[in-house]
């Protein structure tokens, strides 16, 4: 490998001191003034050239690194499962080297989870938010069998109609239904709020700078107002909302709800239950999707290889040839 | 049909040209992807205020696979216009900008496309599609005694509205159409008058059929871009990296977003149109660069593309184009503004140079 790349850069730097761009562009290059720079000129420029591009990549990574266009907390990163974080140790110790991007492609959700951050929803956030575009039928056999899933839709009242009379009525819900929202309309739910709009949760894992990590972060980022800073009335202090106040009060506690399954109920592990349910909420085909990418990227790999290898064949006698040029006024 | 196939398959191509030359075709191909994502779509979408948001929501989240749908839908916007400004920077380097009618016709593209983006941007009908078209079609209100009136002809009403949104969904569906017949007009111009070739010189000495040889290094790049594609979004970009964060919730006429931002790919022409403190100056020296852009087929400057000083000016008019992409994510406020305006400046300074 090294004679190779030696051979490769000399050549490379040697064609860059005569002034060649490119071995290709040999006959052409007549009007480049690099040709008649001198030796001292030359390393000037590439010295400036690689300073400019060190300070460039400095300043990306500053940029980077600060993100400071905005006076707000920027959450740190979590490890979610669906983000390809594995935490099972077994796996761990079975793998014989971990690369962070390969967890990204082939993580999925983890159903534990998402039926426990069903029953802190249940039990703690659908009392002021909805979850509009969220249907029963979608927790079959994801982790719930049918029979649960429709008991926990006949939990609900959902109003239908008009009936035969022409009246709206109410029924126990079916699995066909959406999740029924706590307030019929955006002003009887700012009414009950005092003014403030509780968002749908559809989406918001997706609709917020920081993804998952904001959720999680807004649920556990509730503190004591520092000295100097004056909230209104039913604010409440939040070191990752913008501007730090928020309508919403702080909703989870150690030991607020009791788990089916057993696991204790920190405001931590609630909070990422409940995170991680409102991500399924907001990707529900992220499974699908990233089964097609994973598909789609054998595929076309070897598509590609395919083509590259069709190409060089047709093309090899045409890159080999050479074009001689005969003075046809001279006597063999 | 024998002229058409022959006019396709055995035109004379030269025979140097390298993969910078497939941009062209790999726009096409990219153009009828998002055309049949487009058409599946658009059987899904409602045109009207009250029903689009659920229906694009409900595409995205209910329907079988409707997410690769949408997604692809998305994401190729943005893979046309990284593949159309490297079609462009070739253009540029090659002085292809000499042939006239090629560059015309290439510039309405370039126009229609970003305006059916635009277009394309306002249906899910969100927080930022609404903000959006209100800021963009209120640029229109900046032209003297007839603005206010233009801009209430262009909305159908007396704010972007339901008469807005029915205009721009037919808009959205004549255009990629349009789009579609003027690349054929592009394509005729370009078999009309071959393709330029890389080593600066004469394209005729040196030709042969397109044929299977040249289908085969296309199918490589639109290969090589399908991979990328897959490869990107599996390990290392959010699958949501195109869509703004604000516009995952519906349109809001009483709630201003606290930063309305287009996509990337308009970004360079909105910091410059920010860059100036008045609205019409703005507009002005946007219209200006865009002007100076298609004039630039009258340019008669006699450096060859390998000439030092033409590299050097290539190469500022791209970090000027870099720059001001990421300026136009920046507050306003003091460094960013005066950075914009010098860049903004300077790319307009530098196109007559060319």
């Amino acid at each position: 490998m090294a004679p190779v790349l030696g051979q490769f850069g000399r050549t490379v730097f040697s064609n860059f001191a005569k002034g060649y761009s490119h071995p290709k562009v040999y006959l052409s290059n007549t009007s480049s003034s690099f040709r008649e720079m001198s030796q001292g000129k030359k390393i000037l420029l590439t010295t400036g050239c690689f300073l400019t591009t060190a300070a460039a990549g400095l300043a990306y990574s500053l940029n980077e690194s600060v993100k400071a266009i905005d006076l707000n907390l920027h959450p740190p990163k979590y490890p979610w499962p669906h983000k390809g974080h594995r935490h099972e140790p077994e796996l761990l110790a079975a793998l014989p080297f971990r690369k962070l991007e390969l967890d990204k492609a082939i993580g999925l959700y983890d159903a534990a989870s998402l039926r426990r951050g069903w029953q802190v929803y249940k039990q703690v956030c659908a009392a002021c938010h909805s979850l509009r575009f969220v249907a029963y039928r979608q927790f079959v056999d994801l982790f719930m069998t049918e029979d649960e899933a429709k008991a926990e839709a006949a939990e609900a009242t959902i109003t239908d109609g008009p009936d035969a009379n022409g009246k709206m009525f109410q029924r126990p819900g079916k699995l066909a239904d959406y999740i029924p929202s706590p307030y019929p309309n955006e002003e009887a739910a700012r009414v009950a709020n005092g003014g403030a709009y509780p968002p749908d949760l559809s989406n918001i894992t997706v609709g917020r700078e920081g993804d998952e990590d904001y959720v999680f972060s807004l649920l556990r980022g509730y503190a004591d107002p520092p000295a100097g800073v004056e909230l209104g009335e039913n604010q409440h202090f939040n070191l990752y909302m913008q501007g730090n106040a928020i309508a919403m009060a702080q909703a989870l506690y150690n030991g607020l709800i009791e788990y089916d399954d057993g696991t204790p109920a920190t405001a931590s592990q609630m909070a990422k239950d409940v995170t991680h349910f409102l991500a399924y909420c907001a990707t529900p085909e992220l499974e699908s999707w990233k089964k097609y990418l994973f598909k789609w990227t054998i595929i076309s790999t070897c598509l590609f290889g395919l083509a590259w290898y069709y190409k060089r064949h047709l093309w090899a006698s045409l890159v080999y040839r050479r074009v001689a040029y005969r003075d046809v006024n001279k006597k063999h | 049909m024998k002229k058409i196939l022959n006019n396709i398959f055995f035109i004379p191509t030269p025979s140097n040209i390298s993969l910078m030359w497939n941009f062209g075709s790999l726009l096409g191909l990219s153009m009828v992807i998002q055309s049949i994502s487009g058409i599946f779509v658009s059987m899904h979408y409602c045109n009207n205020t009250l029903l689009a948001f659920n229906s694009y929501i409900f595409l995205s989240k209910i329907i079988e696979n409707g997410m690769i749908l949408q997604m692809t839908h998305a994401h190729f916007s943005s893979i046309i216009f990284i593949i159309m400004y490297i079609h462009i920077m070739k253009s540029l380097l090659n002085k292809s900008f000499n042939k006239k009618q090629m560059w015309i016709s290439g510039n309405l593209m370039l126009f229609m496309i970003m305006g059916s983006a635009f277009i394309g941007y306002v249906l899910p009908w969100g927080q930022m599609s609404f903000w959006g078209a209100t800021v963009i079609t209120n640029i229109l209100s900046s032209i003297p005694f007839l603005g206010k009136k233009i801009v209430f002809w262009v909305w159908g009403s007396f704010s972007v509205d339901n008469p807005t949104l029915n205009r721009f969904f037919s808009l959205h569906f004549l255009m990629p159409l349009m789009i579609l017949a003027m690349s054929m007009i592009h394509l005729s111009i370009l078999h009309e008058k071959g393709s330029s070739n890389q080593m600066g010189l004469n394209s005729s000495k040196d030709k042969i059929y397109f044929n299977k040889s040249f289908m085969f290094k296309d199918l490589i790049s639109l290969m090589l871009m399908v991979m990328f594609y897959c490869l990107m979004l599996s390990f290392f970009i959010d699958f949501h990296f195109s869509m703004a964060k604000e516009n995952f919730f519906p349109a809001d006429p009483l709630n201003t977003p606290l930063h309305i931002k287009p996509e990337w790919y308009f970004m360079f022409a909105y910091a410059i149109l920010r860059s100036v403190p008045s609205k019409i100056g703005g507009i002005l020296s946007l219209l200006i660069l865009f002007l100076l852009f298609i004039l630039l087929m009258f340019n008669k400057s006699n450096y060859s593309k390998f000439f030092f000083k033409k590299k050097m000016l290539i190469f500022i008019f791209l970090t000027c184009f870099i720059i001001l992409t990421n300026m136009g994510y920046k507050l306003i406020e003091y460094p960013f503004t005066e950075i914009s305006l010098f860049f903004g400046m300077l790319i307009i300074l530098i196109l007559p140079l060319m």
